[in-house]
């Protein structure tokens, strides 16, 4: 391992740190609107005679 | 967008399936020799593999019609027999693709945190890849077969990173504990396949073998129901099979009798605990069960099935037995393990009482606020240099506030805490539960009660109080915390697609009863994309049954903080230091896990072995051997005989010749017509 690389890996603030900690943000976000936009979708009607039968 | 396009989407579902394995392969072939190459590669093949899954979804919300879509090639082709290899997306398994990407990404995420001084850490890398390659061919398989051959690869990957640290000696040896399990629960799920192939493989009409959606009535359920009225097929014998392909999931998902190797996997490093052993792998026994649901209904394709019932009972044993043994243990991943095992058999309760929707919402649910405890568990061993004794715990809170709030998250969540997450889910599985048996659903919210106490006694020993132990604790870097926060969001707000918000802002429209009986049917978000059928089944809120178990949750909230908190009651030293013999037979057995490994290796001793020597002697001793030394002797006693003949002297072979000759001339003379 080169020595640029081995100070990656024993800074807790590195550049990699700070890359994956941004990716874990974009995540966070991505799910937030995912689930937001899923929330928002329009619902189908329930029809009680279809929930008998099946049932 | 044009369909065309939507279709390329669809289909670029191959391509994310073989990144990750793309990544593991490069990984290992080579680049592991550089600790960075090998995180971008793995994080960077599962970052794709996420945004598609996000992409794939939005796609078929907004075209619906597009799905269910597959394609398959011939794998294994013989005269009457062609079994497929291919991708199938659906709505099921775009909501698993969300789950097995986002946890995986942000497992990675942690794991550069977690590992970084590892000497493994590229080739953990490796596997994590290999892992979710694995399990999102699982996901997309469009066949029983196909879903085998990924079933058997995660289970591989399952064995290279439970015995990670191969030179623990636990850890081999739980490696090798999870391995033989779940070879018994595989052995059944292919014998069980093979059976179904059987008697269904002149039914399919050259379309994909055991297949589990196809057009034109081709699918599991239509071809089990054509073999059933033409009398190819039995109840009897589909009960038989279907309960032997549910000893996979079984094994899978740690379900009773199957379960101790799931504990035990707590000895491979804690990422591989959320993501492998609390979030998808676990979860592929109870994706199965819903994947191939006609299996366990009558052949005919109604509830009320046999098959249904042993699901139910083996959910609602496992959910209870695990409960109780969480509650004495000491091992803060442990715990959390038996939790996990607990909440697999109210998946199994969900879907063996009906409740499709529910049992895979509770999936969903649970896949981001366990993944969240286990990494929260994670965060306190590497806070604490390597401790996971809780009673060497206490106060952490004041250490490592982010890590102890979403652990309080996670723990809510779990318990079944109104507004958050786990109620949602728990709550539609007790309300079929109590449909289906009034004395299941007593079970389960007595089990939600034990679940309560054991979590927030996990909880208040490990964040509350005073410091016991002697390290000095910390918070983690970023890098760990941050996925941390981005679980516990969903840890808190997935529960709402199980339930109806902007309906209920409407006026009139919380009209819960409150006398045992349901509500009209309510719409919402996550069962109206995922069910059972081509027709959404929506349940009605049961108030009664809502009530019951949150209070039920909250009375075991409030004896773990009478015992762990205030002090006020000391009912866990009195029952850990008891003389009565009832009292302590029960503690020991729930800290002794109901004492399965011991029974297990007393079959093993006590039966297996002495049987296995019986066969020896009576097979191998007996027969082989005999056999083989028949073969030995008389090869022995025949180059005897021979080797007065081949003696090397040309005169001897010359007098044989010419006796050969003349005995022949001799014959031929008296012979002679």
């Amino acid at each position: 391992m080169s020595e640029t690389e081995h100070s990656a890996f024993v800074d807790e603030n590195s550049l990699h740190d700070r890359c994956l900690s941004l990716l874990a943000a974009i995540v966070l976000v991505s799910i937030s609107i995912g689930g937001i936009y899923w929330q928002s979708l329009p619902l189908p009607e329930v029809h009680p005679e279809v929930e008998q039968s099946e049932k | 967008m044009p369909a065309n396009q939507l279709g390329i989407i669809l289909q670029d579902a191959t391509y994310v399936v073989a990144l990750p394995f793309l990544a593991g392969f490069i990984i290992l072939l080579g680049f592991w020799r550089s600790k960075t190459v090998s995180m971008v590669l793995s994080v960077g093949a599962v970052t794709i593999a996420f945004f598609y899954s996000l992409l794939l979804f939005f796609t078929i919300t907004a075209n619906p019609s597009l799905v269910p879509w597959q394609v398959n090639v011939d794998w294994l082709s013989s005269p009457g027999l062609t079994l497929s290899m291919g991708v199938l997306v659906d709505n099921l398994v775009a909501v698993m693709m969300i789950i097995v990407t986002t946890v995986s990404l942000l497992v990675q995420i942690y794991t550069h945190g977690y590992m970084r001084d590892d000497p493994g850490y590229a080739r953990f890398y490796a596997y994590l890849s290999l892992f979710t390659g694995s399990m999102l061919g699982l996901v997309v398989a469009t066949n029983l077969f196909e879903t085998y051959f990924f079933w058997e690869l995660v289970g591989v990957c399952s064995y290279f990173l439970i015995g990670f640290w191969w030179y623990k000696n636990s850890a081999a040896e739980a490696a090798l504990k999870a391995f033989m399990m779940n070879r018994i629960g595989d052995c059944g799920f292919l014998i069980g396949i093979l059976m179904l192939l059987a008697v269904t493989k002149e039914f399919w009409g050259g379309h994909t073998m055991l297949g589990y959606v196809a057009s034109g009535g081709f699918d599991l359920g239509s071809v089990i129901q054509h073999a059933y009225q033409s009398h190819a097929l039995s109840a009897e014998f589909l009960t038989v099979a279907a309960c032997l392909v549910l000893l996979g999931p079984i094994a899978k998902s740690a379900q009773f009798p199957l379960h101790t190797w799931l504990p035990d996997a707590m000895e491979g490093p804690t990422p591989i605990s959320a993501l492998i052993h609390a979030a998808t792998m676990v979860a592929a026994g109870v994706y199965l069960v819903a994947r191939a649901y006609p299996i366990w209904l009558t052949p005919d394709g109604h509830m009320g099935s046999t098959g249904l019932a042993v699901i139910t009972g083996i959910g609602a044993i496992t959910a209870f037995m695990a409960a109780t043994i969480a509650l004495s243990q000491f091992d803060i991943k442990r715990i959390l393990a038996w939790s996990t095992v607990s909440q697999l058999g109210y998946m199994f309760v969900g879907l063996g009482t009906g409740a499709f929707s529910g049992g895979i919402f509770h999936l969903f649910n649970h896949a981001f606020f366990k993944a969240m405890l286990f990494l929260c568990s994670g965060a306190v061993i590497h806070g604490l240099h390597g401790e996971q004794d809780i009673r060497k715990m206490g106060g952490l809170r004041k250490y490592m506030p982010i890590t102890a709030y979403c652990c309080l998250i996670g723990t809510l969540s779990i318990s079944g805490c109104p507004g958050l997450s786990g109620f949602f889910s728990k709550d539609e599985i007790i309300a079929s539960a109590c449909k289906y048996n009034v004395w299941l659903g007593g079970l389960m919210i007595f089990t939600a009660f034990l679940t309560a106490f054991y979590m927030f006694r996990l909880y208040f020993m490990t964040f509350e109080n005073k410091y016991r132990g002697d390290a000095h604790p910390h918070e983690s870097p970023p890098v760990v915390w941050m996925p941390l926060v981005a679980l516990a969001v969903p840890s808190v707000l997935s529960g709402y697609l199980g339930f109806n918000l902007m309906g209920m802002l409407k006026p009139n429209s919380l009209n819960i009863p409150f006398d045992g009986h349901e509500s009209a049917p309510l719409a919402n978000q996550f069962a109206s994309f995922v069910h059972f059928g081509s027709v959404p089944h929506f349940e009605g809120l049961n108030g009664l049954v809502m009530v019951i178990s949150t209070a039920a949750a909250l009375l075991g909230f409030f004896l773990a903080r009478a015992v762990y908190i205030t002090g006020q009651s000391k009912i866990n030293d009195a029952i850990a230091n008891s003389k009565q013999p009832l009292i302590s037979f029960l503690y020991d057995f729930s800290f002794h896990k109901w004492r399965f490994d011991e029974f297990y290796m007393a079959l093993v001793n006590h039966v297996a072995l002495p049987l296995f020597g019986v066969v020896w002697r009576a097979v191998d001793m007996l027969v082989v051997d005999n056999f083989v030394n028949f073969s030995g002797t008389a090869t022995m006693l025949t180059g005897k005989a021979m080797r007065h003949i081949q003696n090397g002297r040309a005169q001897y072979y010359a007098l044989i010749i010419f006796a050969w000759i003349a005995g022949l001339t001799i014959i031929a003379y008296l012979m002679r017509p």
